[in-house]
């Protein structure tokens, strides 16, 4: 983690391993990277305001889609105590579809953020969740594996995780280029492209 | 049900069973295993955020009349999906029911839903159909009461009825006062707020979907301790360790904590003795004191526990751990049989008169002429009551044994 | 649009058993009995099921024989919603050769909601997409089967004794000498007296004649009464110390959906069939004729029959409301639409004093004293340039303006109260109702005759809203 830290505070500004796709069209800010194999479709948003945002290795984020590393509420400025800015950190093979607006700090691997869901800053999910449509998490507390919050917020837990979405990235990252500018690709410092 | 259907007298259609309870309407069709549905005694106004409870006793006629109506146009043609003109009825009643409900439901089914006959069976009664036996000391533990009643040779002995306002809703009211006491509850920002802070009160919805998740009854030892330590306030008797708390989520927003000592110890209400030392237990005791001296053994050893708040987990346990102590006390000397047994009925407590009901339906060489009919109905334009002499026997009205005209229209859509 | 959205403003009575005050697209026409109906004096029936999901019609007879569920269809015990069939490929040992596997087709269902799937409680994957699921059977079946049989015999067994009674002239039912109160009554003949059981009047005590009497001599069905127990399981020990999960633990709902077995565990919530919807017919309670029947196909919305009194009784619509004063008049614009083809004649008359329907109203009204005439209903002539305005020769004090079947009018109104309520005026409006399609009536009439007209009237209220300020 702290590796990863001193990375990011050494060179600020958008990295994106080679092997991801990321469209032109989305709007990328701060200090975010992006792990190969990711889909980043137009006009889906990744801002890292107060501290940076490291998105693994395929994710796929949709249009719409608002992952935002934002400050506290009733906080507009980088706190001038001097207290480290918290990293977001998303793992692997994470869905964020249309609409969905992640603030949570930490998650694992395998989540499915449904459209129009909303998580909050201080929701860690862990690994084989989802958040149904239009759910709205914002507790301070750890989703359990495999938890599905669905409807009005009702949970149950399943028992496999979800499938990666591993044939659907594939075709994006066939088809997207075709009627798409895509961002570069930072050649330094990417993580290696899975074969 | 194929098998009952269309065997009986006349080819008559299979009636119809309806258990109205004051949480949960349990209907479905005479002769089946269990109800088709359990839905909430509630219906929704247009625009209105809050349903509107069926069973109330203290409204106006017209109100009354308005929301059963509504209440049974749903049950027939969302849930049972019949015509209301070609089933008699079944309902189990309460013998507690005010005789005005009782008249506002009959009314509806002969004038708005024009039903052939309608027949009141007690729950009590219907619930010892259900094991072939003829006497039995039924409690029904129900939502707004706990009501005892000994049944003898198929006979209900009324004077011994005991109750008590102990069920669902007193249970309800007990749990939301010691969450919004005891409780708190976290949101995203801050942790450890109390409840009225935040969201008020909790809606009933949610105070008994925590009694169900989470709340069972303790263990006659342990209910003992708990008491002791609940009304010492000295602090010198210890309750026993309290099971996990548990986390429930309001909704996506709030967590509410609640605490482990409450889960235990909630469902005691029903087993404290008040001033005048009744509880549930008592009440069957009491019941068994008043009955005649032949019958209490028949009675201790047939105890059948029905209603849907017997359904809480260990309950039965304790209730029986709790008559075989107060029986020792001088007060029930007189009682020589101090063996008690319970009854295990073949379907849910909170079904069993239910099941009652649909067997005693079943029957359909007799169940018209103990039913009252429509034509009944029109001509007197009153139910006559179970414990009303005053008419003479309407069996002139309708000839035993010919088939009730049920099929009076010709093109009747239902096969 | 007032009658689209604020349907309340103008409301015809309906002379049912119970008064009903309603607007017009509420209603509906007995053209036989030649009255309006509502909905509370109609009486409703099941036309057809069909399920939801897959839109199929399925025939009465079957319905009942299925419970009223969709043989195809499930719902997820957990959320509600329709369940999926998927189809995924799992490895299975080939039959000749148990070293090898091949990929072989399985279903199972899932819901697209909750994520709830039939593996989840472990159900076995079905090799057929279709059919192969089972609910589970309630384990008492036998037994509630037994004793209906049993009872039914009892039953049959008292028919017989009431029909032998009857043919042996019974004498006088019950003295009269009884005592009013319940508990005398029951504790002196609650026993069986035959005589009670037989007073419908009496169901409790009826009820109890259920017991098997001695010296039966047909053959008999008996039962095993069911014994009663020692000894309740108590709570498991690990109940007190055990953490629960919540998640785990059905809800309420999730248990009531299955009546027969409500687990707590949610491992254990097995789906059921989708419960079948249905078509519902309307007919009236007086003539029996049907008011609305549905078209059978489940995907049409269409109806074969529906009489709608929109389409029979002309309509009133308020079309301006000038501000309203305590005892001043003010000109209320009104239209008035003819639904039918033919030419209608509408007069218009106020409630008399003692009119026992005029219950509501709270201004004078003043109405047009001539006789309206309403052009009949052309759907062509909207487009028909050409055609010729008829000439109706109105009194323009009257008749504010007229449009092919519609006719503007005014009506002066003087409220009467001062209270911040609505303004409600009512009066009587009389029609000539041609009932081209009635039934032939046995009458010397030849069917080349002119249809006869019926003179119609109905009480119209009208909520003209409050006084201005």
């Amino acid at each position: 983690m702290s590796d990863y830290k001193q990375v990011i505070m050494a060179q600020k500004g958008v990295k994106i391993a080679a092997g991801a796709v990321v469209c032109v069209e989305s709007e990328i800010r701060g200090d975010v990277t992006i792990g190969a194999r990711s889909v980043v479709h137009p006009k889906a948003r990744i801002i890292a305001e107060a501290g940076p945002i490291i998105i693994g290795e395929g994710n796929l984020i949709e249009e719409q889609a608002l992952i935002i590393n934002s400050y506290p509420e009733n906080r507009t400025t980088p706190d001038s105590e001097g207290d480290e800015p918290k990293a977001m950190i998303i793992g692997t093979n994470n869905v964020f579809e249309v609409g969905c607006v992640s603030q949570a700090l930490k998650i694992g691997d395998n989540n499915v953020i449904e459209s129009k869901a909303d998580l909050g800053r201080n929701v860690t999910l862990t690994s084989g969740c989802i958040i149904g449509a239009c759910c709205q998490i914002n507790t301070s507390e750890v989703v359990p594996e495999n938890m599905v919050v669905y409807g009005s917020c009702k949970r149950r837990v399943q028992s496999e995780r979800p499938q990666p979405q591993t044939l659907q990235l594939d075709f994006l990252m066939k088809i997207l280029p075709n009627y798409h500018h895509l961002k570069k690709t930072t050649k330094a410092n990417s993580t290696p492209v899975r074969s | 049900m194929p098998l009952f259907d269309g065997l009986g007298s006349g080819g008559e259609k299979t009636a119809i069973v309806i258990d109205l309870g004051a949480a949960y309407t349990k209907c479905g069709f005479a002769g089946e295993t269990g109800p088709r549905f359990i839905i909430p005694s509630e219906i929704r106004k247009p625009g209105q955020q809050q349903p509107v409870k069926v069973v109330q006793y203290n409204i106006n006629t017209e109100e009354l009349y308005a929301i059963l109506k509504e209440f049974i146009h749903i049950l027939y043609f969302r849930h049972l999906l019949v015509n209301p003109r070609d089933r008699r009825v079944v309902i189990i009643e309460s013998i507690l029911c005010p005789t005005h409900f009782r008249e506002t439901l009959t009314k509806v089914f002969f004038k708005q839903f024009e039903v052939p006959s309608v027949l009141f069976a007690s729950s009590h009664l219907m619930a010892i159909m259900t094991l072939g036996i003829n006497s039995a000391l039924v409690m029904d533990c129900g939502h707004t009461e706990t009501l005892v009643l000994p049944v003898y040779e198929c006979t209900p002995i009324l004077p011994a009825w005991e109750a008590l306002p102990l069920g669902g809703k007193a249970i309800h009211k007990e749990l939301d006062g010691l969450l919004v006491e005891l409780c708190t509850v976290d949101t995203d920002t801050s942790s450890g707020q109390s409840i009225p802070a935040i969201i008020g009160t909790i809606p009933e919805e949610t105070v008994e979907d925590i009694k169900v998740r989470t709340c069972f009854v303790s263990d006659f030892q342990r209910g003992l301790k708990i008491q002791e330590a609940k009304f010492n306030l000295d602090g010198t008797a210890e309750r026993p360790a309290p099971p996990p708390d548990v986390d429930y989520p309001l909704d996506g927003e709030k967590i509410l904590h609640v605490k482990g000592s409450i889960r235990d110890s909630v469902m005691e209400i029903m087993f404290e003795q008040d001033n005048e030392e009744k509880s549930i237990a008592s009440l069957i005791l009491d019941a068994l004191v008043k009955c005649p001296i032949d019958s209490r053994k028949v009675l201790s050893e047939n105890l059948v526990v029905i209603g849907g708040t017997a359904m809480m987990p260990g309950f039965l346990h304790r209730l029986l751990a709790e008559i075989r102590l107060l029986v020792e006390k001088p007060k029930y000397s007189m009682l020589a049989s101090k063996s008690f047994r319970i009854h295990a009925p073949p379907a849910k407590p909170n079904c069993t008169a239910w099941l009652g009901g649909a067997i005693f339906g079943a029957l359909q060489d007799i169940l018209g002429s103990r039913s009252v009919s429509r034509d009944y109905y029109n001509q007197t334009g009153r139910i006559p009551d179970w414990c009303c002499l005053s008419s003479p026997p309407p069996e002139s009205l309708y000839e035993a044994g010919k088939t009730p005209p049920l099929m009076k229209r010709a093109f009747s859509t239902e096969k | 649009m007032a009658s689209l959205l604020q349907p309340d403003k103008v409301v015809y009575l309906v002379r049912g058993e119970k008064q009903i005050r309603a607007p017009l697209s509420q209603l509906y026409f007995c053209r036989y009995c030649s009255e309006l109906r509502s909905l509370e004096c109609v009486s409703h029936e099941v036309d057809s099921h069909y399920c939801p999901s897959c839109l199929e019609n399925m025939p009465s007879a079957e319905a009942k024989l299925k419970k009223n569920r969709c043989a195809n269809c499930f719902d997820c015990p957990c959320c509600m919603h329709t369940l999926s069939t998927r189809a995924t490929n799992i490895p299975a040992p080939l039959p000749d050769d148990p070293t090898k596997t091949a990929m072989k087709k399985a279903y199972y269902l899932a819901c697209g909601f909750c994520r709830w799937t039939s593996r989840d409680v472990g159900m076995a994957d079905k090799s057929v997409a279709s059919g192969g699921w089972q609910e589970p059977e309630n384990p008492y079946t036998q037994r509630i089967n037994k004793l209906i049989e049993y009872y039914q015999q009892l039953a049959h067994r008292e028919k017989q004794e009431r029909d032998r009674k009857k043919l042996a002239r019974r004498r006088q039912c019950m003295p009269l000498a009884f005592s009013q109160h319940t508990i005398h009554v029951v504790e002196k003949y609650g026993l069986g007296t035959r005589l009670q059981r037989q007073r419908p009047g009496a169901p409790i005590s009826s009820l109890a004649g259920l017991s098997l009497k001695e010296g039966d001599d047909q053959k008999e069905i008996s039962i095993e009464p069911a014994q009663a127990l020692d000894e309740v399981e108590p709570l498991p020990e690990d109940c007190y110390s055990r953490p629960i999960s919540l998640p785990e633990v059905t809800t309420l709902r999730q248990r009531l959906l299955q009546p027969d077995f409500q687990p707590a565990g949610a491992s254990q919530l097995h789906p059921r069939h989708k419960h079948l919807l249905m078509k519902r017919s309307l007919r009236c309670r007086k003539c029996e004729h049907n008011l609305s029947k549905p078209e059978f196909n489940p995907t049409s919305i269409k109806f074969k029959i529906q009489l709608v009194a929109v389409s029979y009784i002309p309509e009133v619509r308020i079309m301006s409301i000038p501000n309203l004063r305590h005892l001043k008049e003010s000109q209320v614009l009104l239209t008035l639409t003819n639904p039918v083809e033919n030419i209608t004649h509408v007069t218009l008359s106020a409630s008399n004093e003692e009119d026992p329907d005029d219950i509501n109203s709270t201004a004078e009204v003043i109405l047009p004293n001539k006789e309206l005439a309403l052009a009949g209903k052309d759907a062509a002539a909207e487009y028909d340039e050409l055609a010729e305005p008829q000439d109706f020769q109105d009194d323009p004090d009257v008749v504010a303006f007229r449009k092919s079947n519609k006719i503007g009018f005014f009506i002066k109104v003087i409220p009467q109260k001062e209270e911040d309520s609505d303004v409600t005026v009512s009066f009587k409006i009389r029609h000539d109702f041609r009932n081209l399609t009635a039934p032939i009536r046995p009458s010397e009439e030849s069917s080349e005759a002119a249809v006869e007209a019926v003179w119609l009237t109905h009480h119209v209220e009208l909520r003209l809203g409050p006084l201005a300020p």
